[in-house]
């Protein structure tokens, strides 16, 4: 059974009376472990595609279905608790608390998943991870652009989700701080984590083992990419550095 | 009970971040529940000062006057009534009772004293007879109270407040001196314990002289008759006894015949109004801190728009943003509500030491009450931001800057 099924995805929004397509007939297998990148010009449906996805918005039509169960009509506390347990997200904005401490932004997922045992311990343990485990109590105006968001990749990775979404991780960032949030990410891959990742670079897509192009609304191409390339991309972005 | 206390830390961690505006959204509410506070303390002050002075009289005294209070034209016309008493009525009532109470009248007026052209105005003058001081809660720490023979004699002799030394003798001691009241020479015989000031008002103006030292018409008519009995607990038999020998005696019901604890009553239930319209005025102001609140908590709500999109994406339901927004906005209005307590209290007891006479009286559940309402307030005015936040789409609200 395949991990996520699209079938026939279909988002319309409603705009002073004209309706306007954001996605239609979207068809998607997706296995576990396999690390994705979305990428299309803006206004292509690609980031509604991966809100609907991650359970943070609803089709119009069609059909998300993950293991098998059908996630696309479920209410709102129901996505939220699924968020919650399966689904880490990783924003462009980095999207941490204002005067608030490393830790615990990391810890803030915890609030609303049931498993609330060592808080503190999981949190350490997810921005020592990330390479940050000198930088607990900073705050998140102390930190850089690339560790601010190691630090939101820990929050993501804290109630141990089942699919990471990345938008646009590396979009607010320098080249340097991008290749080390797409080194995690490579990592968090080879580790069999599912990612799911939208952007606009040809570099960073290159990292996944899969690229959705998208166009319009509909996936206007879908190629796996060589493992060995995937590789190598890396080590040469590294060597160039 | 867990997922509360630990919104309540979300809470304070949100409201030290930005703690000036937090400071001044909760100084709506601090003003609000101290003037509560204050105010209602100091109506139930009020309250305890007359109800005090009301038992200095003592509890065991039956008043009765003029006019029918209960069904007359109310104390204006009890004040110009058509029954006048005599100081013999006090003897007739004291024959029927007996040994269970001692009848004592007086004709209290206001008029002025004089010494060598120097004039005290507005002095309380209680003519009495030599009876009095068996009933008197005012004692004479200097001199006497005038006797049966000064009454008998009707000798011009007066027994004086501590007002009179100090206005009209340059503090000296009064007693063998002469003062003038009403065109008439009396001489010092006695002078009464210092009593202060009660609500602004000098307590010790007060002087007693003899009952028919006086020639006007007015002066020979008691203003009041006092009954004090011997046990409490004749005090209804008594009362039911003098109205029916003042009935025999005046043929109709136009007096009044009022027991310390109708007067007393009679007290509460005006002060009490008092008080609450105190109350309701300060609750107002409560009020439009709690307008304040809700300006305050949807402003931080737009402010915060992305981080409740953030929230929600990590797994916050409608109901957890709510929450987090209504435990905000109550942790508000009760420290704000704790802190106007305190501030009441502190203005209360200002209040107390600038006002010796009015001890402003702050009980338990003023306090409780005062809380109670501010957390109520945070409740009401908290809840529309917070369902306005907990609605907000997740998308709309993360793409927001």
């Amino acid at each position: 059974m395949a991990f996520i099924e699209v079938n026939k995805l279909e988002k319309r929004y409603g705009l002073d009376g004209v309706s306007v397509w954001a996605l239609r007939d979207i068809n998607l297998i997706i296995e576990r472990g396999e690390f994705i990148a979305i990428i299309g010009p803006s206004g292509s449906g690609k980031s509604t595609l991966m809100h609907i996805l991650g359970l943070l918005d609803t089709p119009t039509k069609g059909t998300v279905k993950i293991d098998g169960k059908s996630v696309s009509r479920l209410q709102e506390d129901e996505r939220a608790a699924l968020r919650s347990d399966w689904v880490g997200f990783i924003f462009q904005q980095f999207n941490l608390l204002p005067r608030t401490s490393a830790l615990d932004n990391v810890k803030l997922p915890i609030q609303y998943h049931f498993n609330k045992d060592n808080a503190d311990s999981r949190a350490r343990k997810a921005l020592e991870r990330v390479g940050l485990g000198d930088r607990l109590d900073h705050f998140s105006n102390q930190l850089s652009g690339g560790q601010q968001q190691r630090v939101a990749i820990a929050r993501a990775l804290i109630n141990d989700p089942q699919i990471i979404f990345a938008d646009e991780p590396t979009g607010n960032l320098d080249t340097t701080s991008g290749i080390e949030i797409m080194k995690i990410l490579d990592e968090l891959a080879a580790e069999g984590k599912t990612v799911i990742m939208v952007t606009h670079e040809q570099e960073v897509a290159a990292h996944a083992s899969r690229v959705l192009m998208m166009r319009d609304g509909i996936v206007v191409a879908d190629e796996q990419t060589p493992g060995s390339r995937r590789a190598k991309s890396a080590k040469e972005i590294l060597k160039n550095k | 009970m867990i997922p509360l206390i630990s919104s309540f830390k979300v809470a304070l961690k949100a409201l030290t971040a930005n703690k000036m505006r937090s400071f001044l959204t909760m100084l709506g509410i601090i003003i609000g529940v101290s003037s509560v506070i204050t105010l209602v303390s100091i109506g139930e002050g009020l309250k305890n000062t007359v109800v005090g002075q009301l038992n200095a009289f003592g509890t065991d005294q039956i008043y009765i006057i003029p006019g029918d209070l209960e069904n007359g034209p109310g104390l204006a016309g009890a004040a110009f009534g058509a029954v006048s008493f005599n100081f013999s009525d006090a003897d007739l009532i004291q024959a029927q009772l007996q040994d269970q109470a001692d009848v004592v009248a007086i004709n209290e007026s206001f008029t002025s004293a004089e010494v060598g052209g120097e004039e005290l105005k507005a002095v309380d003058i209680i003519s009495t007879t030599a009876k009095y001081s068996l009933i008197a809660s005012d004692d004479v720490v200097n001199g006497i109270f005038f006797s049966q023979s000064h009454e008998n004699s009707k000798s011009n002799v007066i027994v004086v407040g501590q007002t009179f030394r100090e206005k009209l003798f340059n503090g000296q001691d009064p007693i063998g001196k002469q003062v003038k009241i009403n065109g008439e020479k009396f001489t010092v015989i006695g002078e009464l314990e210092k009593k202060g000031a009660t609500l602004g008002v000098d307590q010790d103006t007060r002087a007693y002289v003899p009952a028919g030292t006086f020639s006007s018409d007015q002066a020979k008519h008691p203003t009041t008759i006092i009954v004090k009995a011997k046990r409490n607990e004749d005090i209804p038999a008594i009362a039911d006894q003098v109205k029916r020998i003042l009935r025999q005696a005046y043929s109709a019901d136009d007096f009044s015949v009022m027991t310390q604890e109708e007067t007393q009553d009679l007290v509460n239930t005006i002060l009490g109004a008092v008080s609450s319209a105190l109350a309701g005025i300060a609750a107002i102001s409560l009020l439009v801190g709690g307008i304040g609140i809700s300006n305050i908590m949807l402003v931080s709500i737009t402010e915060r728009t992305s981080e409740i999109g953030l929230r929600k994406a990590l797994g916050a339901r409608p109901k957890d943003i709510l929450t987090q927004f209504l435990v905000e906005a109550v942790t508000l209005t009760v420290i704000g509500g704790l802190i106007g307590v305190g501030l009441g209290y502190l203005a209360g007891f200002a209040i107390g030491w600038a006002l010796p006479s009015l001890q402003p009286s702050i009980s338990v559940p003023t306090i409780i009450l005062a809380a109670g309402f501010s957390a109520i307030v945070g409740v009401l005015f908290g809840v529309i931001p917070a369902v306005r936040a907990s609605k907000l789409d997740p998308i709309e609200a993360l793409r927001y800057e």
